[in-house]
């Protein structure tokens, strides 16, 4: 099956073309939410939320895309949803500790990539700590080219933006990365 | 030691060229399933979940309310007392205004 005629069943309305839909994307869509998310459970979740996402907005899609590249957006804009909600909820949870009213905090564990080599481990996972740090717009470019693999041309397209702003933003998510791994090393 | 530092940074920020694709939880198509036919009812529990704290907010804005109108309302009655007293006062004197007194 095509990739248009695919659209046009999910169009219909048709339940397989979706079932088919979710399996051909669901391990695309589920790695860079994880890379973004850095959470197991929150990632599987997000996926869902991804699939749901698109088939209630199926005949809104017009078709200027790949349809990967669409999904790549909702998928991305569903990590920084969950990101800013997840901010506000420790800006409270800050707020409580400070005020007594909580003083349980929760504490995340650093996240260890499932497919991480065992020699790359700790690397890996110190620089999945330092992209935490990064802004929102160089840790998407950051994580879809370095992680997920992607192309300058596709992570354009994804982000909307031109191949030179692209390039500058790797550049500078590259310094600030350096920068915090420099201070984490020098400690 | 900079040039240690440089080595182990550039290859932790190369460190992600190993990492591997990670297949997608089992049973998740059947999931998605779930959620997108879950029952009408189910969703409207959803709802009047978030719409909890939306009904607690009205219940608190009517209880002050209520309470912002008690007070006003006490108040009226104080300063009608007061006017009570002053008329009792004038009456007794057999002024017509208390304004009389000081003419």
């Amino acid at each position: 099956m095509s990739e248009l005629q695919l659209i046009a069943e999910l169009k219909d309305g048709n339940q397989q073309a979706f079932i088919k839909l979710i399996d051909l994307y669901k391990h695309l869509v589920f790695n860079t939410v994880l890379n973004m998310v850095q959470q197991f459970e929150e990632a599987e979740d997000l996926t869902q939320e991804v699939f749901i996402q698109v088939f209630q907005s199926i005949q809104h899609f017009r078709g200027d895309s790949k349809l990967s590249t669409w999904l790549y957006r909702i998928a991305i804009t569903k990590c920084l949803d969950w990101q800013r909600k997840n901010n506000a909820k420790k800006r409270m949870n800050s707020m409580k500790s400070i005020f007594r009213l909580d003083s349980h905090q929760d504490i995340i564990p650093d996240f260890v990539h499932p497919g991480i080599q065992l020699a790359n481990k700790e690397k890996a996972t110190m620089l999945f700590k330092a992209l935490k740090q990064l802004p929102e717009n160089q840790r998407i470019a950051f994580t879809l080219i370095k992680a997920d693999g992607l192309s300058y041309e596709e992570v354009s397209e994804i982000m909307q933006t031109s191949i030179k702003s692209l390039e500058g933003l790797m550049h500078r998510a590259k310094e600030n990365l350096r920068k915090s791994l420099e201070q984490f090393y020098k400690s | 030691m900079n040039k240690n530092i440089n080595h182990l940074v550039n290859e932790t920020l190369e460190s992600f060229a190993h990492l591997q694709k990670v297949e997608a939880p089992a049973g998740i198509e059947q999931r998605i399933l779930q959620r997108i036919n879950q029952p009408k009812g189910a969703k409207e529990v959803y709802l009047f979940r978030n719409a909890q704290w939306l009904i607690a907010a009205l219940v608190i804005g009517i209880v002050c309310n209520v309470w912002l109108a008690i007070s006003y309302n006490n108040k009226v009655d104080s300063s009608n007392t007061e006017t009570s007293t002053i008329s009792s006062f004038e009456s007794h004197f057999g002024l017509e205004t208390t304004t009389d007194l000081y003419e």
